[in-house]
C-alpha cells in the first residue's frame, strides 16, 4: 500500500536504491578498458536507474489518500503551464491560465469518468471503482507532469513571440500534448485493468475507451477555448 | 592514447553508450558534466567565432558569445521538458540522470561544432556566399545534433516507446532552440552591413520565420509585400505580378565587374548589392536583412 507518507519520503530522500533491484554490480571500471566494452550494470544489462519523484507520481498503487494527492500534485502541475500562458498579459492573466489549464483535466476525470465506470459495469467489465480512479489520478498527474515540462518552453514563446497567434498556437501544442498524453496514461490504464475480461468484453470496453477518448479531447477543448484567454476564451 | 575512461572528453566523443549509461546510474557524473559544459562553452563559442567572421570586427566576438548562451538557454528549457516527456513515455528518470544526458549530449554536439569551425571558416575564406554560409552553418548545427542524438538514444534504449521519445526530444529541442536563436539573432551577418547590433528588436518569431521561408519558398514573398511602399516602386506589386526579378539573385549581371571572381554577397570591401526589391530570402533565423532594405 502506497501512501501519502511514503510518497514524502521518496520526494524527499535523495539517492533512494530500488528495493526490488539486484545487488549492485561492483565498479565496472576494470572491465571497460576499451570503448566498446559493454556496459556492466543489472543482470538483464540495461542500466539501473533510481527511483524518482515522477515514477512515485504515475504510480498506480495506494490508497484513496495516495489516489487524492497524485490527483492534486497532478493539478497544481498543470497550472504551472496555465502560469507560463498568463505571463504574456500578466497579472489576472496568470490566475484565469493557472485555474484554466488544470480545469480541464479534472472535468474530464469529474465528469466522463463515471460515466464510463457506469457503461463498463453494465457490460460486466471487471473494473473496480478504486482502480478507475486510479487511473484518473495517474492520468491527471501524467498531464500536469508534462505540461509542467512544457511551461518554460510554452513560456518562452507565450513571451517572445510578436504575433499573439503564434502565442496562442505553441500555447495550444502544448495543451495538445499534454492533454493527449494525460489521456493516454489513462486510457493505457483502464485497459491493463481490463486484461481479465474476455474478448467480447475486451471489445466492447475498447469502443467505449474509444468513446471516453473522443469525449475527453472535445471536453477538453471545449473547456480550455472557453476558459484561457491566450487560446480565444474568457 | 588517454583512454576513455579516463579521459571524459574522449568519453564523449568515443562512447556515447558509456556516457548513457553513467547518467543513468548517476555514476561518476561530476567529471562528465564539468567536461561536457566546458565543451560546449568552448565548442559553441569557436563556432560563434567562425559564424560571426562573415561580417568580422565586433561579430566575431558577439557570436562568440551567443551561440554559446543559445544552446545553453534552449538546454536549461529543454530538460524539464525532457524529464516529463521521458516519464510519461515510461521513462520516469531522476532529474539529475535527465540533467546529466542532456549536458552531456549537449557537450557531444559542441565539440562536433567545434571540429567543423575550421572547415567553416576556410569555406568562408574561399569565397562562400552569404547564403550558402547560412547553409553550411546550418549543416554543421545538423550534424552536432546527430552526435547530440547519439547519447539519448542510447540513454532510452529499446524498449517501448523510444522512438517517440527520441522524436519528441528532437521536437522540444527544435523549438527550444529555434526560438532561443531567433532571439538572440544576429550571428550570420552581411559583410557590407555597416552596423551590427549585438540583439535585434524582436520581430516575428521562430515559427513565424520557419512558415515565412517555406512560402518565400515557393517564391511568395509576404514581408516583401509588406515593407515596401509599393505605389513607389516601378515594378509595382508583386503580390499581383511574381515576375523572375523579385526572385533573389546573385548572377554576374549583379556583380561588379572589377572583381568576377568572388561572390558579390561575401567581400566587405566591395559596394552594397544591387538587388531587385523584394529579395528577402536573407530571412533565415539567424541572420541580418541585407542592409538596401532599411529595415535598421
Amino acid at each position: 500500500m502506497q501512501t501519502t507518507s511514503s510518497l514524502a519520503d521518496v520526494w524527499a530522500a535523495a539517492p533512494v536504491p530500488d528495493p526490488s533491484a539486484p545487488p549492485r554490480a561492483p565498479s565496472p571500471e576494470p572491465a571497460r578498458a576499451t570503448p566498446s566494452a559493454p556496459p556492466a550494470s543489472a543482470d538483464d544489462g540495461a542500466p539501473r536507474v533510481r527511483p524518482s519523484r515522477a515514477r512515485d507520481l504515475l504510480d498506480l498503487g495506494g490508497g484513496a489518500r495516495a489516489i487524492a494527492a497524485r490527483a492534486a500534485l497532478g493539478t497544481g502541475l498543470a497550472a504551472v503551464y496555465g502560469l507560463a500562458l498568463g505571463a504574456r498579459e500578466g497579472g489576472l492573466a496568470f490566475l484565469t491560465h493557472a485555474a484554466g489549464v488544470p480545469a480541464a483535466l479534472v472535468a474530464v476525470a469529474l465528469v466522463g469518468l463515471p460515466s464510463l465506470y457506469v457503461v463498463l459495469s453494465i457490460f460486466d467489465a471487471p473494473l473496480s471503482i478504486e482502480r478507475a480512479a486510479g487511473a484518473a489520478a495517474r492520468g491527471i498527474a501524467s498531464g500536469g507532469l508534462v505540461l509542467a515540462g512544457l511551461a518554460p518552453l510554452a513560456a518562452l514563446y507565450v513571451v517572445t513571440s510578436e504575433s499573439a497567434h503564434a502565442a496562442a498556437l505553441t500555447g495550444t501544442l502544448g495543451l495538445a500534448l499534454g492533454g493527449l498524453l494525460g489521456l493516454r496514461h489513462l486510457v493505457s490504464t483502464l485497459r491493463e485493468a481490463l486484461e481479465e475480461a474476455d474478448s467480447a468484453t475486451r471489445l466492447v470496453a475498447t469502443l467505449v475507451q474509444l468513446g471516453f477518448g473522443l469525449f475527453a479531447v472535445l471536453l477538453g477543448w471545449r473547456i480550455w477555448t472557453a476558459l484561457l484567454p491566450l487560446v480565444g476564451g474568457a | 592514447m588517454t583512454s576513455p575512461e579516463a579521459n571524459p572528453v574522449a568519453l564523449l566523443l568515443r562512447d556515447p553508450r558509456e556516457v548513457a549509461r553513467r547518467c543513468l546510474e548517476e555514476e561518476k557524473l561530476r567529471p562528465l558534466v564539468l567536461s561536457s559544459l566546458a565543451a560546449v562553452a568552448l565548442g559553441a563559442a569557436v563556432f560563434g567565432a567562425v559564424v560571426g567572421s562573415f561580417r568580422g570586427d565586433e561579430q566575431i566576438l558577439f557570436a562568440a558569445v551567443k551561440v554559446p548562451l543559445a544552446l545553453l538557454g534552449a538546454l536549461v528549457i529543454c530538460v524539464p521538458a525532457f524529464h516529463a516527456i521521458a516519464a510519461s513515455l515510461g521513462r520516469p528518470w531522476p532529474l539529475r540522470t535527465v540533467v546529466a544526458l542532456t549536458i552531456a549530449s549537449a557537450g557531444r554536439a559542441a565539440l562536433v561544432l567545434f571540429a567543423a569551425a575550421p572547415v567553416l571558416w576556410l569555406a568562408f575564406d574561399f569565397g562562400l556566399g552569404y547564403h550558402a554560409a547560412a547553409l553550411a552553418a546550418t549543416g554543421a548545427y545538423g550534424l552536432a545534433g546527430v552526435a547530440a542524438l547519439g547519447v539519448l538514444v542510447r540513454a532510452l534504449g529499446r524498449g517501448k516507446h523510444a522512438l517517440t521519445t527520441a522524436a519528441a526530444f528532437v521536437a522540444v529541442f527544435l523549438a527550444a532552440g529555434g526560438q532561443t536563436g531567433w532571439i538572440l539573432r544576429p550571428y550570420l551577418v552581411r559583410p557590407q552591413t555597416s552596423d551590427v547590433p549585438f540583439l535585434r528588436d524582436v520581430e516575428g518569431g521562430f515559427a513565424g520565420a520557419l512558415y515565412q521561408a517555406s512560402r518565400s519558398s515557393v517564391g511568395i514573398y509576404d514581408r516583401a509585400a509588406q515593407h515596401r511602399d509599393w505605389s513607389a516602386d516601378p515594378y509595382g506589386d508583386p503580390s499581383r505580378d511574381r515576375r523572375p526579378s523579385y526572385e533573389p539573385s546573385y548572377e554576374p549581371s549583379y556583380e561588379p565587374s572589377y572583381e568576377p571572381s568572388y561572390d558579390p554577397s561575401h567581400r566587405r570591401s566591395r559596394e552594397p548589392m544591387q538587388q531587385p526589391y523584394g529579395a528577402v530570402d536573407d530571412e533565415a533565423p539567424w541572420t541580418e536583412p541585407h542592409p538596401s532594405r532599411g529595415r535598421r
